[in-house]
C-alpha cells in the first residue's frame, strides 16, 4: 500500500527581478517585475511503506519544494497529495506526529543547552509517553553512540555530533515517515558513512519510510534501491538505480593500455569517441551494442598490454542527464 | 580607495532591496521626533518660555536634531560588527586585502547618504506641518563639528563592540549601555543647555554632547567656543587611539582562540 | 493541558539559557537601570522648571511613567521571542516550527521569554506598590478595575505582537518592525492626555498604545469613566480577534509563496 501518493503536483511561484546597477535599484524600488518559476511541474509518484527513496537533482531542481509540500509547509498550485491518508497542508497534529523533517543545515536544538533539553521539549510537543520516550531515546543513543555527550552544551559539539543530536531530536517520536534533506552535508567522509549506516539501520529496524535528498551520489548509491530524478521541476526518472544505467548509458567505456608507444591518436580516434589519450593509455566510449566488436578489433589490430570494458560511472550518467543531453 | 568606492556603491544598491525595512527605520526616527515634539507642545501650552527656550526655538531645535541624528547615528556597522565577530564572519575579511573597520565605515557612509536624503524630505514635511522659524547658517566650524561627530559615533560604537573579542556572547551588552546613554545625553530629545549648569559642564567631559548638541547649535548660528571644536577633535584622537589598540589586541585573541 | 506543558518547557529552557550567560544578564540590567533613572531624573528636573504639565502633578507624571515601564517590561519579558522571529524565518527554522504538532503562534510568541527583565520587574513592582500606597491610596474597586485594565493591556499587547509576527511573515525584509512598536509605545511614556487632537484619538484607539499604557494608570488615579473602560475592553477583544485573523491569513500566504 502506498503511504505517499503524489498526482500531477505543480508548484509555481513568483519572484521579482532586479535589473543591475544603480538605476535598476531605484526603478525596482517603485516597480518590480515578476516572473513565474515552475519549482515543481506536473510530478507524480507513489511510495510504499518502508521504502527508502533517493531524490536527486541539481540545485533548484525542486527537490526541497517537493519535500516541503509533502510535509505540509507549502500549498501546491495544483495536484493531489496524500501522505498517510492525510492532506499535508491541513497540518493536522495527528499527521504531524507521524513524520519528521530533517534539514541538514537547519537546527532545532537549543544552542546553549545540552541536547537532552531539546529532546525533552520535543517529547512534550509530540506527546510521547514517558516509558516510550525512555525506550526510544536509549535505542537511538546506543545506535548513534552518543551517551557521553548527551549533557554537553550543543555549541560545544562538533558538526558531526550535532547532526547526530539533530537526528535524535527528529526521531524521538518514532515517525513513520522521515524526510531527510541533505542529511550528510558538510560532514567528513567518516561521519557521512556513519550517518548512512544509521539511516539504513533505522529503515530496516523500524520499517520507516524515508525520502532522502542528497548531493552526494554515494548516499544514494549506498542507501536507495529506488531513485527519483527531478530536473527543472520535472520528474525525469523514477525507478531502480540499476535501470538508470540501462536506460541512459547507451555507451560503454573501453580502456586500453598498449604495449608499444607507436599507436597514435589518429589510429584510436577511428574506433569511437575518444575520452582520454595519453600514450600508452586510451579511453574510448563506444555504443553498447558494438562494444564487443570494437574490443575484438582492438585486440586484433594493436599491440595490447591490457584491455578493460566497463559501464560508465553513475555520477557521470546523471551529470550527463542534467547537462541537457536529450533523452526524450 | 577604489575598492571602498565599490563597497559604497554595492551597499547603496543593497539598501534598496530592503526598502520596507528602510522606510520603517525612517518612520522610527520621525516617531521619536514627534514624541518629543508633543511633549514640548504640551509643556509650552501653559507657558511661553522653558529654561530660556521659546516654543519656536524648541521646535526648530528638534527638527534639526532629526537631521543631525540621521547623519551621525545611522550606522549599520553597530548592528552587524558584533555579530560578525562572534559568529566568525570576520575571518572572511581578515584574509582579504581590505580593512574591516574601513569597510564598515564606508558602508555607514552609504547609509548616511540615503538617510540624509530621506531626512531632508521628512523635515520638509514636518516643516509644512508645524511651520517653525527655521534659521540655519552652517559655518566651517559647524561642518567640522559634524564630521568630528560622525567619526566619534563610529569609533565609540566599535570600542563598545570590541568586548565581543573576549566574550563572544556579549554582542549587545556594552553597546546597549552606550546607546542608552546616547538616547538622553547627546541632545537628541532636548537641548542640553536646559540642564543645570553643573550637569552641562560635566557632560562636556564625555563624548556625548559632541555627537548632536554642539554640531546642531553651531549650525543654527549660535556661537560655539573654539574650545569645543578642539575638545571634539580631542575625543576623535583618543577614541581612534583606543579603538586601534583594543582592536589590535582583540584580533590577536581572536585568531588565537579561532572562533 | 499540552499547550501549558510545552510552553512551560520553553520557559524552563529559556531560563537555563539565560543563566548560562550571567554577565550579559548583568549588563542589560545595568543599562535598563540607567535608562529609567535618567528619564525619571529628567522628568523631575522638568517639573522644577515648568508649571504643571497638562494639569498633572509631578507625582502623577511619575506614576504614569512607572506604569509604562511596568507594562513594557512584562510584555517584553514574555514576548521576547518575537524579537528573534526574523532570523527564524530567514534561516528556515520557521519551517521546522510549522512541521510540528504545536501551535506555531504560541511557539513564536512565548517560545523564549527573557528573564533579564524579571529582575527589573521585581524592583518595579516594589516601587509601584510603595508609590501607590503612599501617594494614591486607591479604593478596592479602583484596584480591581486597574487589574482589569492591565489585563486588557496585555490582550492588546498580544494582538500587537501577533500583527508584528504576521507582517514579519509577509515581508521578510523587515527587521525592526518590533522596534516600531517600541517607538510607538515610547510615545506614551507621557500620558495620552498631553497630546493634542487628532493625535490623541489616533494613539488612544487606532494605534492603541494610549489604551494600553495610559488607561490602567488613569483607572487607578480614578480619572477614567466606566464608559471608557467598557469601550476599551471591547477594543481589546476586537484587536485580538483581528490579529488572529491576520495571522492565519499570513500563514496561508507563507505556505503558498516562495520555495
Amino acid at each position: 500500500m502506498a503511504v505517499i501518493e503524489v498526482k500531477n503536483l505543480r508548484k509555481y511561484y513568483k519572484v521579482h527581478q532586479k535589473e543591475p546597477g544603480l538605476s535598476g535599484s531605484i526603478r525596482s524600488l517603485f516597480h518590480r517585475k515578476y516572473y513565474d518559476v515552475k519549482a515543481v511541474d506536473n510530478v507524480s509518484f507513489e511510495i510504499g511503506e518502508g521504502e527508502l527513496i533517493g531524490f536527486i537533482g541539481p540545485n533548484g531542481a525542486g527537490k526541497t519544494t517537493t519535500l516541503k509540500v509533502l510535509s505540509g509547509l507549502l500549498y501546491p498550485t495544483s495536484g493531489h497529495v496524500s501522505v498517510l491518508g492525510f492532506t499535508p497542508w491541513d497540518r493536522k497534529p495527528a499527521f504531524q506526529k507521524q513524520f519528521s523533517l530533517v534539514m541538514g543545515q537547519k537546527n532545532q536544538l537549543w544552542w546553549d543547552l545540552p541536547a537532552i533539553e531539546s529532546f525533552i521539549l520535543n517529547k512534550e510537543i509530540y506527546e510521547v509517553p514517558d516509558n516510550k520516550y525512555k525506550k526510544t531515546l536509549d535505542e537511538l543513543v546506543e545506535l548513534l553512540d552518543v551517551a557521553d555527550i548527551l549533557k554537553v552544551q550543543v555549541r560545544k559539539l562538533s558538526l558531526g555530533q550535532r547532526m547526530k543530536m539533530e537526528l535524535i531530536a527528529a526521531l524521538i517520536h518514532s515517525p513513520k515517515i522521515l524526510f531527510l534533506d541533505e542529511p550528510t552535508i558538510g560532514l567528513d567522509v567518516v561521519m557521512q558513512k556513519k550517518m548512512r549506516d544509521f539511516i539504513k539501520e533505522y529503515n530496516h529496524r523500524y520499517r520507516a519510510t524515508i525520502i532522502l535528498t542528497s548531493h552526494y551520489m554515494d548516499d544514494v548509491k549506498e542507501l536507495c534501491d529506488r531513485v527519483v530524478i527531478i530536473d527543472k521541476g520535472k520528474l525525469i526518472f523514477d525507478g531502480l538505480l540499476d535501470e538508470i544505467i540501462k536506460k541512459y548509458a547507451d555507451h560503454k567505456l573501453i580502456t586500453v593500455i598498449f604495449s608499444k608507444n607507436n599507436v597514435t591518436r589518429a589510429d584510436v580516434e577511428k574506433l569511437g569517441e575518444l575520452k582520454e589519450f595519453e600514450s600508452p593509455k586510451a579511453v574510448i566510449s563506444v555504443k553498447r551494442a558494438s562494444a564487443p566488436k570494437v574490443a575484438a578489433k582492438i585486440l586484433e589490430e594493436f599491440p595490447v598490454a591490457d584491455i578493460n570494458l566497463e559501464e560508465p560511472q553513475i555520477e557521470d550518467i546523471i551529470r550527463e542527464v542534467f547537462t541537457g543531453k536529450d533523452f526524450a | 580607495m577604489r575598492k571602498y568606492l565599490t563597497v559604497f556603491a554595492i551597499d547603496w544598491q543593497n539598501q534598496f532591496i530592503y526598502r520596507l525595512n528602510f522606510i520603517l527605520w525612517r518612520l522610527r526616527n520621525v516617531l521619536r521626533v514627534l514624541m518629543t515634539y508633543f511633549l514640548w507642545t504640551s509643556i509650552f501650552s501653559s507657558q511661553t518660555s522653558v529654561f530660556g527656550y521659546t516654543r519656536e526655538q524648541m521646535v526648530a531645535y528638534l527638527l534639526l536634531a532629526l537631521f543631525v541624528n540621521s547623519l551621525v547615528a545611522s550606522a549599520p556597522s553597530n548592528d552587524n560588527v558584533g555579530g560578525e565577530v562572534s559568529n566568525g564572519t570576520l575571518n572572511n575579511f581578515l584574509v582579504k586585502p581590505i580593512g574591516y573597520l574601513r569597510y564598515w565605515f564606508t558602508r555607514d557612509l552609504s547609509s548616511k547618504l540615503l538617510n540624509i536624503i530621506f531626512a531632508i524630505g521628512e523635515i520638509a514635511l514636518l516643516y509644512l506641518l508645524f511651520r517653525p522659524s527655521l534659521y540655519v547658517s552652517p559655518s566651517i566650524m559647524s561642518i567640522l563639528l559634524l564630521i568630528s561627530a560622525v567619526i566619534i559615533y563610529f569609533l565609540l560604537g566599535k570600542l563598545a563592540i570590541s568586548i565581543v573579542f573576549w566574550a563572544p556572547e556579549q554582542t549587545w551588552g556594552l553597546m546597549f549601555i552606550v546607546l542608552v546613554l546616547m538616547e538622553m545625553l547627546t541632545g537628541l530629545i532636548f537641548p542640553l543647555d536646559l540642564l543645570p549648569r553643573w550637569a552641562f559642564s560635566a557632560l562636556q567631559f564625555t563624548p556625548f554632547p559632541y555627537l548632536i548638541y554642539f554640531p546642531l547649535i553651531s549650525a543654527i548660528g549660535r556661537p560655539v567656543a573654539f574650545r569645543f571644536l578642539l575638545q571634539s577633535l580631542f575625543w576623535v584622537a583618543i577614541l581612534y587611539y583606543l579603538v586601534k589598540k583594543v582592536w589590535a589586541k582583540g584580533l590577536k585573541t581572536y585568531s588565537a582562540s579561532g572562533i | 493541558m499540552k499547550i501549558f506543558k510545552v510552553t512551560w518547557r520553553y520557559f524552563i529552557n529559556s531560563l537555563q539559557q539565560n543563566i548560562s550567560g550571567p554577565t550579559v544578564f548583568l549588563m542589560f540590567f545595568v543599562s535598563k537601570f540607567i535608562r529609567y533613572t535618567l528619564f525619571i531624573s529628567f522628568l523631575y528636573y522638568l517639573s522644577s522648571g515648568v508649571k504643571l504639565i497638562g494639569g498633572y502633578t509631578w507625582e502623577q507624571m511619575l506614576f504614569f511613567y512607572l506604569v509604562f515601564i511596568l507594562v513594557d517590561t512584562v510584555v517584553q519579558m514574555f514576548f521576547r521571542e518575537v524579537y528573534r522571529f526574523r532570523p527564524l524565518v530567514i534561516s528556515g527554522g520557521f519551517d521546522m516550527v510549522l512541521a510540528k504538532p504545536f501551535p506555531p503562534l504560541v511557539r513564536c510568541l512565548l517560545g523564549g521569554p527573557d528573564y533579564i527583565d524579571l529582575g527589573v520587574l521585581v524592583i518595579l513592582l516594589a516601587v509601584v506598590s510603595y508609590f501607590t500606597s503612599v501617594y494614591i491610596r486607591p479604593s478596592f474597586p479602583q484596584l480591581l478595575l486597574f487589574f482589569l485594565m492591565l489585563g486588557n493591556t496585555l490582550l492588546v499587547a498580544t494582538a500587537f505582537h501577533i500583527m508584528v509576527l504576521a507582517i514579519g511573515i509577509l515581508t521578510l525584509s523587515v527587521d525592526h518592525l518590533i522596534m516600531v512598536y517600541r517607538d510607538l509605545t515610547a510615545l506614551v511614556r507621557i500620558p495620552v492626555g498631553l497630546f493634542t487632537e487628532p493625535v490623541r484619538s489616533l494613539i488612544t484607539f487606532v494605534i492603541p498604545v494610549g489604551l494600553m499604557f495610559t488607561f490602567p494608570a488613569q483607572t487607578l488615579l480614578g480619572l477614567l469613566s466606566w464608559q471608557i473602560i467598557a469601550v476599551s475592553l471591547t477594543f481589546g477583544i476586537a484587536y485580538l480577534f483581528l490579529s488572529l485573523k491576520f495571522w492565519s491569513y499570513a500563514l496561508k500566504q507563507y505556505s503558498s509563496a516562495s520555495s
